[in-house]
């Protein structure tokens, strides 16, 4: 195939795709980010500069590569950075996160996705991750890799490095951000949920980034 | 002390992450309000002190499970939590979960001052004791006999009811604190 062919064909595609984007939504594009409006109502902290979803790719708890950007692309996804034997951060943030999402409408709770990046590659394996994330809910998605990797994701969101720190004791602890972090179905990180997030602000938060507020069902 | 950034938002009352000295406290938690996961009563006392709003999140598989409680000390002198014991349970470590550079990290505390007149409440994000076994023993539902120890006021037995992680906002989420924000 010839260069200009390609390129023509390539601008067709994508052409086709945003008009069939269009027409599945009505008069507004599907993947559109919340409103100005709608983001000084939410109850998370806004990002000032509301960044592309970051590209990186970890491994899930079946041993598949997972390319979070890819993944990310047109739904809600809630990202968090933590470990299983943290018994007083991590298992509060996903099993209020797990309640609320309970609660939803299908429609809205198909557009939203939870990622669980485990800071504890050594202890976590797939399995242990698999099991600890199933008792909260068995659609959250557990992701490994090196803790190199792990601190280069991290990075691109601007929260700071994984720390191990060794006890007396034999054991470890393992220090980490305490924040969720939403990434809206336009393609962009938007808003950090401190620990202390209530459910009552994931119920309020999430039909405004998911879009459905205005777009509908 | 510690790095944490605190945030007083919506009206939600700011704590103290480190030693949470003079803070009055409104126990309204697992102690006082009646609730269908509470088989029975978390009250206890010695001496001058009263131990109220007592619940233990449950083990997610064989993970710690933590201890929350409130502390009001209404003697004239000031006391320390200095042990605990669970039945059944291999270790109970008193922890402060702390915030510094943008990271929570979980600390090890020998003892927490009670002070005279006031109050402590561990809550999450806060102080919490790690309840360790070796097989998944509190569940939900269950009650676990408790034993807190003051350097001045002695042991305070307690019943103390096993909720669920989800159950927590409910209970104590009112007074814990917010920990980590966006990028640094």
């Amino acid at each position: 195939m010839r260069p200009a062919d390609r390129v023509s064909r390539l601008a067709a595609a994508a052409l086709f795709a945003g008009a069939v984007a269009l027409a599945g939504a009505g008069c507004r594009p599907a993947a559109e980010g919340p409103s100005a409006r709608e983001l000084g109502q939410l109850h998370g902290e806004v990002r000032q500069v509301p960044d592309p979803v970051p590209d990186f790719t970890l491994t899930d708890t079946a041993g598949h590569p997972f390319r979070f950007r890819k993944e990310a692309d047109r739904s809600l996804t809630l990202l968090y950075f933590g470990y299983t034997r943290c018994p007083d951060i991590c298992p509060v943030h996903m099993a209020n996160l797990a309640v609320v999402l309970k609660d939803l409408p299908w429609e809205l709770r198909q557009r939203i996705k939870v990622v669980f990046v485990t800071t504890d590659p050594d202890r976590d394996t797939s399995a242990v991750l698999r099991q600890w994330l199933d008792a909260f809910d068995p659609t959250f998605v557990g992701l490994s890799g090196p803790v190199a990797q792990v601190n280069a994701a991290q990075a691109l969101l601007g929260i700071p490095p994984v720390v191990r720190e060794e006890r007396a004791s034999g054991d470890y602890v393992v220090g980490h951000a305490a924040q969720v972090i939403a990434f809206t179905p336009d393609g962009r990180t938007r808003v950090d949920y401190p620990f202390g997030t209530r459910q009552a602000d994931w119920a309020h938060d999430l039909p405004l980034l998911a879009g459905v507020a205005r777009t509908g069902p | 002390m510690i790095g944490a950034r605190r945030r007083d938002v919506r009206g939600r009352p700011a704590l103290a992450l480190g030693l949470l000295v003079g803070v009055a406290v409104t126990f309204a938690g697992c102690g006082q309000t009646p609730a269908p996961v509470e088989p029975g009563s978390s009250r206890g006392s010695a001496g001058p002190l009263i131990v109220s709003s007592g619940c233990i999140a449950e083990q997610i598989e064989a993970n710690p499970a933590a201890l929350y409680f409130a502390v009001t000390n209404r003697g004239p002198d000031d006391d320390a939590l200095v042990g605990v014991i669970a039945d059944g349970v291999d270790r109970a470590d008193i922890h402060r979960t702390v915030a510094r550079g943008g990271i929570a990290w979980m600390e090890p505390a020998s003892e927490v001052a009670i002070p005279a007149g006031g109050s402590v409440r561990f809550v999450p994000g806060g102080h919490h004791v790690m309840l360790q076994t070796s097989s998944r023993r509190l569940r939900r539902g269950a009650t676990v006999g408790v034993q807190l120890v003051f350097r001045r006021a002695g042991t305070v037995p307690l019943q103390i009811p096993v909720v669920a992680y989800a159950d927590l906002d409910r209970l104590l989420g009112q007074a814990s604190p917010r920990i980590g924000a966006g990028p640094s």
